[in-house]
Formats: structure tokens, sequence, C-alpha cells
């Protein structure tokens, strides 16, 4: 598969994966959309495998190191930061521990309220990845990535 | 670190293109090598100086060793 093509079927599985997130959310189904998203990211790693003129070397290797590094020493902070505050909302209530009841079926709207953290944890991820894509430019630039020569 | 590559690819009139293939990395590496933004591992050094057929202290410079 050509690179191009690669980076549009990237395009199209995230639009199905909005389409699937719809779905789950209209049937209460969390199951739907996180076996959907698993299979996508499985099956795009595969191919990813077969794409052409995809050239990794040790020098885009180290860039990717150092990106990753850079951007996990940050969001470690933050994504503690969130599970610190959910963590004192659970246990911020007399006595702190419950046994949770038995299992049994509640409308959406008395269901446990989980929404917030994910949306939040949603956008922290998003802000990950812009800032991983950033660092990636900016050691790309340091190793060299944008160098051009007589040649 | 400074390093000869460009001298030898030079002597044997290799081309960028024709030495990265030859080792297995991109174009860009090779050009980010001579031109000293990235240092090669050890094992790159090695495979570089074997392609030349030249030991690797004659292919790099230590920035730091005195003059």
């Amino acid at each position: 598969m050509k690179r191009n093509s690669f980076y549009l079927l990237i395009g199209i599985t995230g639009l199905v994966l909005v389409g699937v997130l719809y779905l789950s959310i209209l049937l209460s189904r969390p199951l739907i959309i996180q076996a959907a998203f698993l299979i996508a990211v499985i099956v795009l790693y595969a191919i990813k495998r077969t794409v052409a003129a995809t050239v990794e070397d040790e020098r885009t290797n180290v860039i990717t190191q150092h990106a990753a590094v850079a951007t996990l020493s940050i969001f470690w902070v933050a994504f503690f930061l969130v599970s610190l505050g959910s963590v004192v909302f659970e246990f911020s209530t007399p006595l702190g521990f419950h046994f949770p009841p038995p299992p049994q079926y509640l409308p959406p709207e008395s269901g446990p309220h989980f929404g917030k953290l994910g949306l939040m944890q949603l956008g922290l991820l998003g802000l990950m990845i812009v800032l991983y894509g950033g660092f990636r430019m900016y050691y790309a630039r340091k190793f060299g990535d944008w160098e051009s020569d007589e040649e | 670190m400074k390093n000869k590559i460009k001298v030898h690819r030079a002597m044997r009139e290799i081309t960028q293109e024709q030495l990265a293939v030859g080792l297995g990395v991109t174009r860009q590496t090779i050009i980010a090598i001579e031109k000293g933004k990235y240092d090669p591992s050890l094992s790159l050094a090695f495979r570089i100086a074997r392609f030349f057929n030249v030991r690797v202290d004659e292919l790099f410079l230590d920035d730091e060793a005195a003059p």
C-alpha cells in the first residue's frame, strides 16, 4: 500500500469510529466503541507494516524516542492530577470506602457519571498527541530532518 | 562530532543515496551525519567505516580532542 493511501485509510477509519461512537452512545453499550477502537488500531498497525517507502532507521527511532519521553515527562503529571482529583471525589463520602451495590439496571440519567472524567481524559489525550507532534518536529529538526544538500 | 564521510564519498564518487541504500538508512540520515546534526551509533559508524574500507577513527573526529 502507498503511504498516502494509508493516511487516507486512517482518516476514513477515524470517521467510521466517530459513527461507531455515536452508535455506542445510542445503545448505551461502551463495549462496542472499545472493541471497534481496539480492532481498528490492531488492523492499522498491521497495515502500516505493508506501507511502501516507509523507511525507518536509527535516527528516526532516536527522534521518536526523544519525542515520546518528552511528551510522557509532561503528561504523566497531567494524568496523575486528573486521577488524584477523581480519587478525591470517589472517597470524599462518609467513611470513604463502600462496597459496590449488587448489579441492577440503572437508567442512564442515574448511572455513574464517569463521562466528564472520560471527556477530560480524551481532551488530555488530544493535547498529548498535539504535543507529541510538536516535540517530534522539534527533534526531527534538531537531528537534521529538514537539512538539504547540494546533491 | 566531525567526520570525513563527504570526503570519502567524493573520493569514491558515491552519492548520498547510494551510501544510504548500501547502509540501509535514509538519505536524510546521511545528510544529517555529514552535517554533524546527528552522531551515528557505534554500529552504524562501524558499518560506514566498513563501507569505505577505512578505520572508524579515520572517519570520525572527536570535537573535544586536543588539536
